[in-house]
């Protein structure tokens, strides 16, 4: 269950989905680099590293549109329990 | 020892075969011989050295080619000497070939002479075409006997044509000279004069040139065959000769003198003519210098009048660029001063209007505890009593509210529209009351204050933002943000920090509404930020104006009651 997020953590909120899709998306990078690195590089390291440096790069793009997204907040989609309804 | 040897050699032959029977033979046989002697382990021959280098593979293909590129080039240099010796051999056979051989071949001009010169083209090409003897003929000892043929024949010749008086008048001077023992010979014998005429007719060799090293003849004697010829036809001659010389040396002395009456004519005339033609030229240089200065002249002034015009718009410009920025000045000046005055006129108007709504503010300060003093009078009285049960509701209400008691609020709502049910503004503001609620909490006073000290930090972070800041504009904020504010001298920054302190006081003073309109100024990303708090302050807003109209109404219904009774 996902809280809504407050207007004033709404660039928090927004910096922590940057630095998690950087690590996943790096990380997802990483096992690309490797699995073509051992089938058809012969274990070679520069496609680890080109698969890291095409997930971070992909990873900075994504940061940079989302912090240039101005000026709606938006809220994410919140599920309200029912303690918060009582 | 004599039978040992010979069995020995007897022998050999047979050692030989032994050695060329092969390994399991041998070793058949020494099992054979010896059985119970194990053979000596066969010591394991000593390992081919490796060599170091590399393999000499040599592809066939590319031996075969590169035979085929020597062999090629070998032949190619074989056919060209032979082709320029060739050439060089008909150049001797050809003096044309000679020539182009010389000027177009390769080092031509120089070999062929070379060789020409050599031994080996006077052995071989004849070299200049020119006998080359190493002592002359006369001096030869055998003079006489190796006198060749082609000079008898001239001899024979040179004899038949001297006339026979001059032949008599020299043997007979010879007799006279010479003890005559023998006869004038008239009959001229064919071998003996012969030959001593050709002696004395035939070409004299007198040995090699030093310089050119061809063999020099020397001219033959011309006295003696003038002495021969007829005198007389020889003196006419000469006469006529001399003559003819002195003709020709009269005519050369005369065409001297005329060569140089001609030359003196023809130096005077250059002499006029050149004095003409530099006088002329004078007078065209004079006139052309002239020209040229007048025409410097006007360019000149040409020159000066349009470096007038340009520097005259020039310094016309420059007056209007100056006056210009002195008027710009001024009314920079003008408009610091009335914005000066402004300001002093604005500062004195807050100031007055401070104290007016200080005055205001002790003056509601004052009603309000009035209005307490007056309740609490008229409920010990027992007087108004739906105001006060609609007051007490209210109380109850904002105490659920505050303590966020979700159970006994709605009993206490259900109360208080119970007591509001007979007025409709009351209840219109219960509705609001109601909807408040349901739309979401309630923050108290000290919540807002909590909040809004995290969101004055965060809109503190977004100050050095841009419309389109990305990811380095919000790291650069980032970092910016953690230095002290007093740093920062820019005046966007400034005012951020005059709404916040501004929007705080406000707080402190529960001037809620003054705290949503200070906010309401910011911009971008800060009035993103505010967005939630702005509507937790508007919902408390809402609700205590709702409730003050409940109040107010209750009161004047109150009133309204009171004053009906009596």
């Amino acid at each position: 269950m996902s809280k809504p997020v407050s207007s004033e953590q709404s660039l928090n909120y927004k910096w922590d989905v940057c630095l998690s899709n950087m690590v996943v998306q790096s990380t997802v990078g990483i096992g690309i680099g490797i699995i073509s690195s051992a089938i058809m590089f012969r274990r070679a390291a520069w496609p680890v590293w080109g698969g890291l440096g095409f997930g971070l790069g992909k990873a900075y793009a994504d940061c940079n549109a989302k912090l240039k997204t101005f000026p709606a907040v938006h809220q994410e989609l919140q599920t309200v329990t029912n303690e918060e309804k009582k | 020892m004599h039978q040992q040897l010979k069995t020995v050699r007897k022998h050999l032959p047979l050692v030989k075969q032994n050695a060329n029977r092969s390994f399991w033979v041998h070793s058949v046989q020494n099992t054979l011989e010896t059985p119970n002697v194990k053979p000596e382990p066969k010591k394991p021959s000593s390992p081919i050295p490796p060599t170091n280098g590399k393999e000499h593979v040599r592809p066939d293909g590319n031996a075969k080619g590169s035979k085929k590129l020597r062999n090629s080039f070998r032949l190619l240099v074989f056919l060209g000497l032979t082709g320029y010796a060739g050439g060089v051999w008909y150049s001797f056979e050809d003096p044309k070939f000679y020539d182009a051989f010389a000027k177009y071949a390769p080092f031509g001009d120089r070999l062929l002479p070379a060789i020409e010169h050599s031994w080996v083209g006077y052995k071989f090409f004849g070299g200049n075409k020119i006998v080359i003897h190493d002592k002359p003929k006369m001096m030869q000892p055998n003079a006489s006997e190796g006198v060749s043929s082609d000079i008898v024949g001239q001899a024979k010749r040179k004899e038949l044509a001297i006339p026979s008086e001059l032949k008599h008048s020299e043997s007979s001077d010879r007799e006279s000279n010479d003890k005559p023992t023998t006869k004038p010979n008239t009959e001229p014998n064919t071998s003996a004069e012969v030959k001593e005429n050709a002696k004395t007719v035939a070409v004299s060799d007198l040995g090699l040139d030093q310089e050119t090293g061809l063999s020099v003849t020397a001219a033959p004697v011309i006295n003696q065959t003038l002495q021969r010829a007829h005198e007389e036809e020889i003196k006419d001659q000469t006469r006529k000769v001399e003559a003819s010389l002195n003709e020709a040396n009269q005519l050369r002395v005369q065409l001297s003198h005329l060569q140089d009456e001609q030359k003196d004519v023809y130096e005077k005339r250059l002499n006029s003519k050149m004095e003409e033609w530099n006088s002329k030229i004078g007078e065209l240089l004079a006139e052309r210098d002239q020209q040229w200065r007048e025409l410097f002249e006007q360019e000149k002034q040409l020159q000066q009048n349009i470096h007038d015009s340009r520097l005259h718009e020039e310094l016309v410009r420059a007056t209007a660029v100056y006056e210009a920025k002195l008027k710009n000045e001024l009314t920079e000046q003008a408009i610091e001063m009335e914005r000066m005055h402004l300001q002093a006129v604005k500062a004195q108007v807050e100031q007055e209007r401070g104290s007016r709504l200080g005055k205001l503010g002790e003056l509601r300060s004052s009603f309000e505890e009035l209005q307490k003093l007056a309740r609490g009078v008229i409920f010990d009285n027992g007087r108004m009593t739906k105001f006060i049960d609609v007051q007490k509701a209210l109380e109850k209400v904002e105490k659920d509210v505050n303590l966020r008691n979700s159970q006994s609020l709605e009993k206490d709502l259900q109360d208080l529209k119970d007591a509001t049910q007979e007025d409709q503004l009351s209840g219109l503001a219960f509705n609001v009351i109601d909807s408040t609620l349901q739309s979401g909490p309630v923050l108290s006073k000290k919540e807002l204050q909590m909040k809004f000290d995290v969101l004055s930090k965060e809109i503190y972070k977004t100050c050095f933002l841009t419309v389109d800041s990305g990811f380095l504009g919000h790291m650069k904020s980032l970092l910016l943000s953690q230095l002290p504010a007093n740093l920062f001298k820019s005046p966007e920054i400034q005012s951020v920090q005059n709404v916040l302190s501004e929007a705080r006081s406000n707080l402190m003073a529960d001037d809620y509404d003054g705290v949503v309109k200070n906010l309401l100024t910011l911009s971008q990303w800060s009035r993103a930020l505010s967005k939630d708090w702005i509507e937790s302050c508007r919902r408390k807003l809402e609700l205590q104006q709702a409730i003050n109209i409940i109040k107010g109404s209750a009161l004047y219904a109150s009133q309204m009651q009171e004053e009906g009774k009596e």
